[in-house]
């Protein structure tokens, strides 16, 4: 019984070793990939013998399970066994060479990996680069080896794989006219597996049309762009139908526009941008390695790539559209749909989560942009003070601070950090005048991260209850609010910056579960930047919701539908990613939970399973309750559409969405407001083509006090999941 | 052609001669021509002489100054409306309408709260009398019972065998705060054990749901230290049952007794300038309640029963006077038509009156008393008043609280009371006593006939 786990992670680490080198874990095309290796035998049989090598070695040592089934440590070694492979004639000191070299390899990657880690940054196939090199270079002095002279002669090979025809088909192909590029480009696809026929080029082709259609698209921008700027700086083109290394633009194109970026119209300019620089880079290398006598291999592939995923990583601002992926899906469309559909609140999973720094009703006097003094560098902060219904901020006259609503309101802290810098000694303002000489007056700055500081102003005099160098928790009091430094009435000034000095500029960046209330509706923000004249107050959770939706790793739940009986378990995964399990039918729901809700992002399994009918109805609900409000988000529309029309919206993904599926919760009512037994709520899942909904299914959701979830829909299904209490020892 | 002057009858002023004393020279007293852009003098032509007259706008702004001063300070507040202090169903219902429940203190209460729409899990049930049948209606209605004493709790220990229901209960606790008079009358005593007694027993007996602890320190209480003494010892309370029991209590009752802006008898100084605000309240309350060692990931909802402090701007009698009059002292006093049976109040407040239109600055020192043939029937003993004529009208403000409920029907018919609404539109939440009304209930033995 033990045997059967190895065997499937033996199989899986095979496999996967050959569609990696496409960043696919495919079964389907690593196969085609598999068979596209073994249209060279012998080159087949050493690339498998590397794989092998490399892949038991990591297992006897003991590497990581995961990384090693998905083929992370095989496909470097897979390379240099096929590139070795098809230069020398198949001997007995040739596989012992190629065992070597495997091992070589398989070390380099464990190596780079290690190195490459604390970058955040891929090894891609420099250890291959490594390895071949030393092979190719040693091998010179490896006199018991012979250079094969299969590769030479083609049709001797086509003729024994496929008889005349194939060789007939071939020559056709061959003598079509006009289409020089398009040989070249399956050409250049075939020689990522170092085969030097179309044969291969167009079988992986297909296979990466199945995998992916945004990597295949990929594959086709990218090689033809380059071709135009060949075309263009008068190089011969031609010359990449024998060098092996057109492939640098595909793969390029590949892992720039849909692989290490999330695919979008930018990402895909980004792409028609780097591909002439492969080019310049590729002709250049070519030069410096023509000394060695060695090829360039994917080399100039690996500069582009690490060089512009890093210089992506280091931006200042990363929230605009071109997003660099952090775990990356199955698939290029995965990733696309995965990031451009899943709640707002997964999308904004990498913000720090920091609260208002009050309790209450306040009003937003100033926002972002201001018109007063929210501008240039310090643009990105908010006023709040306290309004009264009619929109008065004071009592009386309102010509003194006492009467001002907001006045002498604590402070709280808006998230957990240390203390960075006070200022304590600054008196209030008259009402009307200002302090230009100290214009934050008295402040606080707390550091709650690096290069993450939030600082509050205008406090008054002699209230900051805490010292600098103290560690605050959120909500703990700080300071009462007061009329200090640029001040004419008493008013909170909020802002987030980078630097942890009073008066720094300011950043750009949400604040976390608030609710903004406008006529008695309410509208939830799980990360938000207020606006100005909106009326916002902090989240109050509640209790039901909070204990019904903790999902933490090691809880199990007890599943109940119509008789039927099943066991859930949440775990995590080793990226700390968190996911309901179903032990029995390998279910797999992934989600994020944090003080706000809890979130769905992506599921694995069958999809008429009861855990896909609990990540349905309960997709995207918050630890809240405010009766009446309906938060609404978008499901990837790969869970809903069948494959057909996935196929059509897959290519043009990156740039329109037209399948959407919709998610809708509404928070219906509680028995009891103050001591409730039990919350309601409805949720909503409806499929839309090009704006029109065609299917909609509703779902009645009752959490209950002791954790219980109850699901009903259609006609009276009931889905139950319990808490399974352990029993006290 | 100039306005003719208006008589004024002519009075002897001492002059004082030298520096002015500490108060100042003498000011005119303010006037009151009109109450939410109402003339006073359209509502004495509309409803009578005299009338009870309730803002809407001042109960609405007084409520969310409250509810703001607590809510910006403490996560989770519940406001209880005191039905004592005003039970016009008009008055409940708006105070319902602003998220408050229902405080209560009799069957009577209860059952006023359930008619004006309250759910009854959302009725405090209070007070040293609840009847068998009060406490078992309470109990399946879901309505939070504080006990007031053992004999309660013994009571209820046994209702609980019978109802549907478990109880929800809560204790009221008294305490030294540091105040005269300690109000030890009601509820358990924390001092000698007596409540952590009580906790106990309620407990141990598993047949109630502690839900929460109770208190109220005292009236009309001058200032807030005391409030956070008693929130002190009601948190440290929680956390002993939260380590003895691992129970954890879902609101703490802070009670009411917050003063209104009125001035009391014998008091110095004037009470609005005197009396603490929301925020000093709310300051001491929530202060003391976060600073106390209760989980504040769990703190329990605070609730309120303020009744006075919220209800006492919104009040205001306007009527006219039926007479000036020399006493044998040679003392000027006036009679008006508001007397003690309708303004209870004015046995513990230096009311506050004002005319209702435009006089001279002269004043003379005044008593007020009301129409009732009975000697108690003084509404101020000593006032600077202006020289009012017969028939001219006066405006009594802050009389909100208590008034309403407290009033009697001695020697004379009970008037109208007009709702003024936000739009400023008038409505009478209950009309004038008539002969009719008040013998409605008499009967008259066969023999009499």
């Amino acid at each position: 019984m033990k045997a059967l786990p190895k065997i499937k992670l033996f199989y899986s680490s095979v496999l996967n070793s050959y569609s990696q080198i496409f960043f696919s874990e495919n079964k389907l095309f690593a196969g085609l990939l598999l068979i596209v290796s073994f249209l060279d035998f012998w080159a087949g049989i050493f690339g498998l013998i590397s794989v092998l090598t490399a892949n038991i070695t990591a297992n006897i040592l003991g590497y990581y399970k995961l990384s090693i089934k998905k083929g992370l440590y095989g496909f470097n070694a897979l390379l240099v066994g096929l590139g070795t492979g098809i230069i020398f004639k198949p001997s007995i000191e040739l596989t012992v060479v190629i065992i070597f070299a495997a091992l070589l390899t398989f070390f380099i990657t464990i190596a780079l990996e290690g190195f490459f880690a604390k970058y955040a940054l891929p090894y891609l196939s420099i250890p291959f680069l490594l390895g071949i090199w030393a092979v190719i270079l040693a091998t010179k002095d490896f006199s018991a080896l012979g250079l094969s002279e299969r590769s030479i002669y083609t049709y001797n090979e086509l003729y024994a794989l496929g008889g005349k025809n194939l060789v007939n088909l071939y020559d056709w192909f061959n003598n079509i006219q006009g289409f020089q590029s398009l040989k070249i480009y399956f050409l250049s696809l075939g020689a990522i597996f170092f085969q030097n026929n179309i044969l291969a080029g167009i079988i992986i082709a297909l296979g990466l049309l199945y995998y992916s259609r945004i990597a295949f698209s990929l594959s086709v921008i990218g090689f033809w762009s380059a071709y135009f700027f060949y075309q263009l700086i008068g190089a011969d083109f031609s010359a990449l139908a024998y060098t092996f290394i057109g492939f640098n633009y595909i793969l390029t194109s590949i892992a720039v526009g849909g692989y290490f970026v999330i695919p979008s119209g930018k990402s895909y300019f980004w792409t028609l941008i780097l591909l002439p620089i492969t080019v310049i880079l590729t002709a250049s290398l070519g030069h410096v390695f023509t000394v060695w006598q060695i090829s360039i291999y994917s080399l100039p592939f690996n500069i582009i790539v690490l060089l512009f995923i890093y210089v992506l990583k280091l931006r200042f601002n990363k929230h605009n559209k071109l997003t660099d992926t952090f775990t990356r899906q199955a698939t290029p469309e995965q990733n696309l749909y995965l990031y451009n559909t899943a709640a707002e609140e997964f999308k904004n999973k990498n913000f720090y989560p920091i609260n208002l720094p009050f309790k209450g009703d306040w009003t937003v006097t100033q926002a972002h942009n201001g018109k007063y003094t929210h501008k240039d560098k310090w643009r990105h902060a908010w006023d709040f003070v306290i309004k009264d219904d009619e929109g008065k901020q004071y009592s009386d006259t309102g010509d003194f601070c006492k009467e001002y609503f907001c006045y002498e309101k604590p402070v709280y802290a808006p998230a957990g950090g240390f203390v960075s810098e006070i200022s304590d000694n600054i008196p209030d303002n008259k009402i009307g005048d200002i302090n230009t000489e100290q214009n934050w007056g008295n402040s606080i700055v707390i550091k709650h991260g690096e290069y993450l500081f939030t600082q509050i102003s205008h406090l008054k005099e002699g209230s900051i209850k805490i010292k600098k160098g103290d560690y605050v928790k959120k909500g703990d009091i700080l300071a009462k609010v007061g009329n200090s430094g640029h001040s004419p009435y008493p008013h909170i000034h909020f802002q987030i910056q980078a630097t942890p000095y009073i008066g720094s500029e300011t950043l750009d960046y949400p604040i976390h579960n608030f609710i903004v209330k406008e006529e008695k509706k309410y509208e939830l923000i799980a990360f938000g930047k207020p606006k100005k004249e909106q009326i916002v107050a902090s989240v109050t959770s509640e209790k039901i919701s909070e204990h019904a939706l903790h999902f933490i790793p090691g809880k199990k739940l007890q599943v109940f539908f119509n008789e039927a009986e099943t066991e859930w378990v949440i775990q995590k995964d080793i990226l700390n990613q968190t996911y309901i399990f179903d032990k029995k039918n390998k279910e797999t729901a992934y989600f994020y939970e944090n003080d706000a809700g809890i979130y769905f992002t992506n599921f694995y399994g069958n999809k008429k399973s009861e855990l896909f009918l609990f990540f349905n109805a309960l997709y995207n609900v918050r630890k809240s309750f405010y009766k009446g409000t309906k938060t609404t988000s978008t499901i990837r529309p790969d869970l809903f559409f069948s494959k057909p029309i996935m196929f059509i919206q897959d290519f043009i993904a990156p740039f329109y969405i037209f399948l959407k599926s919709k998610f809708r919760l509404e928070y219906l009512a509680k028995d009891d407001d103050f001591a409730p037994d039990f919350v309601k709520l409805k949720s909503e899942i409806s499929k839309v083509i090009f704006n029109r909904v065609i299917n909609k299914m509703t779902y009645d959701i009752i959490l209950y006090k002791s954790g219980k979830i109850e699901i009903r829909f259609k006609d009276d299904n009931i889905l139950s999941v319990e808490p399974i209490k352990k029993p006290l020892n | 052609m100039s306005e003719k002057l208006k008589y004024e009858r002519p009075i002897i002023t001492k002059i004082n001669a030298g520096v002015t004393d500490k108060f100042g020279m003498q000011s005119k007293m303010p006037i009151i021509t009109e109450i939410d852009k109402i003339p006073v003098e359209k509502l004495i032509k509309d409803y009578g002489s005299p009338s009870f007259i309730l803002s809407e706008k001042t109960i609405r702004q007084t409520f969310n100054n409250a509810k703001r001063a607590f809510t910006t300070r403490y996560p989770n507040v519940q406001f209880a409306w005191s039905y004592k202090t005003n039970y016009m169903n008009a008055v409940c219902r708006i105070f319902h309408k602003e998220g408050s429940w229902a405080e209560v203190v009799s069957g009577f209460e209860y059952d006023k709260a359930l008619k004006n729409g309250v759910p009854g899990n959302k009725i405090i049930f209070n007070g040293p009398d609840k009847s068998k049948e009060n406490l078992i209606k309470a109990t399946e209605n879901g309505s939070y019972i504080h006990i007031d004493h053992f004999d309660e709790l013994y009571e209820l220990l046994s209702i609980a065998e019978t109802t549907k229901k478990r109880p929800k209960v809560a204790i009221r606790v008294n305490m030294d705060t540091g105040i005269y008079p300690q109000w030890d009358r009601f509820g358990f005593n924390y001092e000698n054990g007596e409540a952590w007694n009580a906790l106990n027993r309620i407990l141990m007996s598993k047949k109630l749901d502690l839900v929460g602890l109770h208190t109220h320190i005292g009236t009309y209480m001058m200032t807030p230290t005391p409030y956070s003494v008693a929130a002190s010892k009601l948190a440290e309370l929680a956390v002993r049952l939260d380590r003895k029991f691992n129970h954890k209590i879902k609101y703490i009752d802070m009670g009411g007794g917050f003063a209104s802006k009125n001035t009391l008898k014998g008091a110095y100084l004037p009470g609005k300038d005197t009396c603490p605000t929301f925020d000093q309240y709310a300051e001491a309350i929530s202060d003391a309640l976060i600073n106390s060692e209760l989980d504040p990931n769990e703190m329990p909802t605070l609730f309120l029963e303020t009744g006075r402090a919220l209800i006492d701007d919104a009040g205001y009698i306007i009527g006219s006077v039926l007479a000036n009059k020399r006493l044998a002292n040679g003392r000027r006093s006036m009679i008006i038509d508001t007397g003690v049976n309708m303004l209870f109040t004015s046995f513990w407040y230096e009311h506050e009156i004002y005319p209702a239109k435009e006089f001279s600055s002269h004043a003379e020192d005044t008593t007020i008393y009301g129409p009732l043939c009975m000697n108690i029937d003084v509404i101020r003993s000593a006032v600077k008043f202006p020289l009012l004529q017969k028939g001219d009208h006066y405006v009594i403000k802050r009389i909100g609280a208590y008034n309403m409920t407290q009033w009697m029907q001695f020697i004379t018919l009970r008037p109208k009371i007009i709702l003024i609404d936000t739009d400023n539109n008038t409505h009478i939440i209950r009309e004038n006593e008539t002969n009719e009304s008040m013998t409605a209930l008499e009967k008259v033995p066969n023999y009499l006939n």
